[in-house]
């Protein structure tokens, strides 16, 4: 069942960012605190409903490259979600439908949903419970130090995330976040041993509506030397989505 | 004195859905240690008769006393203890028991019932029987080692070995050659000399008949004739 | 000797092939029952030994609190009430071990494992080295923090040898992520495929990857005297736990996937309802029993399963007997007569079929008996290469049995039951022959 190891990823990525323009920048330093609250805010999508179609590429050094085409359905408010296979073939029609604490995973060869707490789901994934709830940065996290520095064109704030309590996902961050739009363009996550886990890329921002999601990033992981994910997001949408989307019902005809 | 009383006896046997009549009415009184022979013609009822006075069949109708003892009110488990008490059998066929061995077939008899008598005396009275019947060499060998002659020497041991007032022998020497025949009946008759012992054997055979001091001869299980000889009134 | 027993004993070998066959059957029919018998028997015994030695205990104690944000922390944080129980039932145990676990992701190179990784108090455990077959390297530093031994299928999964160093991934008990370098300091022959055999470091190496002080631990595991005493001594002493601390509900669902799921859950903490939270350390139990019922309740089938093919056997054993002595009846009539004729009761005649037909059926099952101990014993003396999950059920590689007799005696008497019964009809038909008439029938 890799799927549900790919479906974590997708959706730890889908916890990144729209970008909205920063409400109040003073000169000097500002707000760090009001600084993440905005990137907490810009991914979590709130009111609105949220699909696109992803592709992920995961590169492992000892298992290889594999592409994988994935349409996603969101709805925050809720807390539902669902995820639909497109490729591989062999996987085509599986489906990942989380209703209120509840994750079904969706068969299509047998025609069944089998049921799994979240919990059970996640085990031995790169994602955390918390990629999978709301961003909360500001609430997790203190900013420690900070720095100014140049990412790419990008004139960035480099802040030193200490976690303010001991059940975040990451006992420390690293994050880059641009000076004019106030975009996550890069992360580093360290572990409790202060060695780094990981390091996010967030490389593309795309226009939907009146703001900016990320649709465009990568994974490197920090441990195992090749191993890293890229995560492409199309035909974003905020339109609402289909109350009906959201059901096994629905899982069930779309694979007929 | 009479150790064996026949009175108006009968036997009919079902054949199908007619009977036969195989005795019809014959009396009999047969004294201790008489040596008698029940003769006649093969179907004449000999048989029937010794099976009668054997207590391993009951009769049609008419009384059997055997030693004083009225048969007809006795179960199945009182007549064989009366048999085994009171009567030996020697077969036409020898009937030896076929996994025991001379010794153990002489020996058998004694080993049924209730007072079976201690080993010592146990061995002693097989093994002088055994002599008796001129065995000795041939103890511990098995019935199909032996030819007929001494096989039914060994049922004559088998039959006298829990000192029986009547053997019964029913045609003793119909398998055997007229020679060994003859000495079959001349051993039966040393053994009723020397022990006294009842002896009632049949035969169709007149030169064997000629051996008895009590002839009973049958004709369509009917007695036609009776005889003794000798002094004996 | 009874005169009957006697004929009896001596009629068993007069028709060679009717007794080889009858005998041969039943012998099947116990030889099947006895192997198989004796095989669980010795599997149920073997697992459980390495069962118990791979969980480190008969019964596993494990503590959990609730934190500030409302999560289940899996630390016994104040073992002090379970600790004074099990001292005042010092008797009935045989050692108590501390211990943490950590369930993660190892990572050599490019190559990354699930692992289970078990902190041990390797001072207050001296002789814990002496439970592993050590493949290679040596127990001798393992007490030194950063030491790693591992299942030696584990290490040849990931390509590590020993000296070498290696990334251990897992979550705190918070949920926090964390990772520790290690060094394989040995490996040993352990069934990491089956998921039991675990990695083992210090338990101040493991407690510092959960995020715990160096004193602290997760689970108090005991070792009873007497391991048929668990479900009894599991009882009492949560009997004396209650009341003096929380404890958690022991019913409601599977209490071994419980605790695994608390200990091993990578994902970090369960958030507790607000409903359900308690003050202090909260007890759970599991029990060697509780973790072996899904595999007891397999083998106690398979039992059942070859008591019934026993059972079939027997039946068509006892239609062979009946069939056989009806026909034995008949070629000994005249001498059932002549037995008759010289003194033996009816029921003398009656035993005579009982008895032979007891003998070759005691026969049969002495020689099926004796046949299923060759081949049992014959198996014991090879040994299968260690490391498979199929060692788990093995006597240290070898093919493990318990020939039970009471099950062995029961078979047994089952079996002579049914001869007697069998043999009954055609024995009760030959001592009701009128002794006349079966002397007539030809010899
Ligand atoms: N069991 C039986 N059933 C029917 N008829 C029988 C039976 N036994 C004997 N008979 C008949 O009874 C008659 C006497 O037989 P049996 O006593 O055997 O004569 P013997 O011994 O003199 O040859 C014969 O006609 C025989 O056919
Ligand atoms: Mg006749």
């Amino acid at each position: 069942m890799r799927l549900r190891v790919f479906a974590a990823s997708a959706l730890a990525l889908l916890s990144v960012l729209r970008a909205a323009p920063l409400a109040a920048q003073a000169p000097g330093t500002p707000d760090f605190n009001a600084l993440l609250a905005a990137v907490d805010r810009r991914t979590n999508y709130g009111a609105s409903d949220f699909s696109a179609r992803l592709t992920l590429v995961s590169e492992d050094p000892s298992e290889g490259t594999e592409t994988r085409n994935v349409r996603v359905f969101r709805r925050d408010r809720a807390d539902t979600l669902l995820l639909l296979v497109l490729k591989p073939e062999s996987e085509l029609g599986q489906g990942y439908l989380r209703v209120d604490d509840s994750l079904w995973f969706y068969d299509p060869e047998s025609r069944k949903f089998t049921h799994s707490s979240v919990k059970e789901n996640f085990q031995g994934t790169d994602a955390k419970n918390s990629d999978f709830g709301l961003s909360s940065l500001a609430e997790d996290y203190a900013v420690a130090a900070h720095a100014e520095g140049r990412l790419g064109p990008h004139e960035t704030w480099i802040l030193d995330l200490k976690a303010r309590h001991d059940e975040t996902a990451y006992a420390s961050k690293k994050v880059w976040i641009t000076k004019k739009d106030g975009l996550l363009l890069k992360s580093e996550d360290y572990s409790l041993s202060g060695r780094l886990l990981r390091t996010a890329y967030y490389t593309s921002y795309a226009r939907v509506g009146s703001s900016l999601v990320c649709d465009r990033f990568t994974y490197v992981d920090a441990l195992v030397p090749g191993k890293k994910t890229s995560i492409l997001m199309e035909e974003i949408s905020l339109r609402p989505v289909p109350d009906e989307v959201f059901t096994k019902a629905y899982v069930e005809r779309v694979n007929r | 004195m009479a150790i064996l009383q026949l009175s108006d006896v009968h036997k009919t046997y079902p054949l199908g859905k007619t009977e036969v009549h195989a005795v019809r009415g014959v009396s009999l009184e047969i004294r201790k240690g008489d040596f008698v022979s029940i003769a006649g013609p093969s179907g004449s009822g000999k048989s029937t008769i010794l099976n009668l006075i054997g207590c391993i069949d009951r009769p049609s109708a008419g009384s059997v006393r055997l030693g004083g003892v009225d048969t007809a009110g006795l179960s199945d488990r009182e007549l064989t203890r009366l048999r085994h008490r009171v009567l030996g059998f020697i077969f036409q066929s020898f009937n030896l028991i076929t996994v025991l061995d001379v010794y153990e077939n002489v020996e058998f008899p004694l080993l049924l019932g209730r007072d079976v008598p201690k080993p010592a005396e146990r061995r002693e009275r097989v093994r002088r029987l055994i002599r008796e019947v001129g065995l000795e060499q041939w103890e511990r060998h098995k019935a199909n080692e032996l030819s007929g002659g001494q096989r039914q020497r060994v049922a004559i041991a088998r039959a006298l070995v829990t000192r029986p007032e009547v053997v019964l022998a029913d045609e003793p020497t119909a398998n055997l050659d007229s020679a060994t025949g003859e000495s079959i009946l001349a051993l039966m008759q040393t053994m009723n000399r020397e022990f006294g012992t009842t002896f009632i054997f049949s035969t169709h055979d007149a030169k064997i008949v000629d051996l008895a001091d009590h002839v009973v001869r049958l004709k369509d299980g009917l007695v036609a004739e009776e005889f003794r000889r000798g002094g004996a009134a | 000797m009874n005169q009957s027993m006697r004929i009896a004993v001596r009629n068993v070998g007069r028709q060679k092939k009717r007794t080889v066959l009858l005998a041969g059957a039943v012998g099947l029919g116990f030889f099947i029952i006895t192997l198989s018998g004796s095989l669980l028997g010795g599997i149920a015994v073997s697992a459980r030994r390495n069962f118990s030695a791979a969980f480190g205990g008969h019964l596993y104690f494990s503590g959990s609190v609730v934190s500030d944000r409302g999560s289940e922390i899996a630390v016994m944080a104040d073992p002090g009430p379970l600790e004074s129980v099990l001292a005042a039932r010092s008797r009935e145990i045989a050692s108590i071990h501390r211990r943490s676990a950590a369930a993660g992701t190892l990572i050599f190179g490019p190559r990354e494992l699930r692992q289970t990784l078990t902190g041990v108090d390797f001072v207050r455990e001296p002789d814990f080295a002496g439970g592993l077959r050590i493949v290679s390297g040596s127990l001798d530093r393992r007490a030194e923090p950063g030491a790693l031994v591992l299942p030696a299928d584990a290490a040849d999964r990931l390509g590590v040898r020993t000296g070498e160093a290696l990334l251990f991934r897992a979550s705190t008990v918070h949920g926090q992520r964390n990772v520790t370098e290690l060094v394989l300091i040995a490996t040993y022959e352990g069934q990491s495929g089956f998921g039991v055999s675990a990695g083992y470091a210090s338990l101040g190496t493991v407690n510092s990857l959960l995020g715990l002080g160096s004193g602290e631990f997760q689970t108090l595991n005991v070792w009873l005297q007497d391991d048929r005493t668990i479900d009894a001594t599991a009882e009492r002493i949560l009997a004396d736990l209650a009341g003096r601390a929380p404890l958690e509900p022991r019913e409601d669902e599977d209490p071994m996937r419980r605790m695994a799921d608390r200990l091993l859950g990578g994902s970090g903490p369960r958030s507790v309802g607000d409903g359900e939270r308690w003050e202090g350390t909260r007890y759970g139990l599991a029990t060697l029993n509780d973790l072996m019922a899904q595999f007891t309740s397999i083998l106690s089938i398979a039992d059942a399963l070859s008591f019934w093919v026993f059972l079939i056997l027997l039946a068509i054993t006892m239609v062979g007997i009946l069939n056989s002595y009806r026909m034995v009846v008949v070629e000994r009539t005249a001498e059932i007569g002549t037995l008759r004729a010289l003194g033996l009761q009816k029921t003398g005649v009656r035993n005579v079929f009982l008895w032979e037909a007891l003998f070759v059926s005691l026969y049969g099952a002495l020689a099926g008996l004796a046949a299923a101990l060759a081949v049992l014993a014959l198996a014991r003396t090879a040994v299968l290469p260690g490391g498979t999950v199929l060692s788990f059920f093995l006597d240290s590689g070898r093919i493990p049995f318990a020939v039970n007799p009471l099950e062995t005696g029961r078979n047994l008497v089952l079996l002579c039951v049914a001869s007697l019964a069998a043999a009954s009809f055609p024995a009760r038909a030959a001592s009701r022959l009128p002794p006349a008439a079966a002397l007539r029938a030809a010899y």
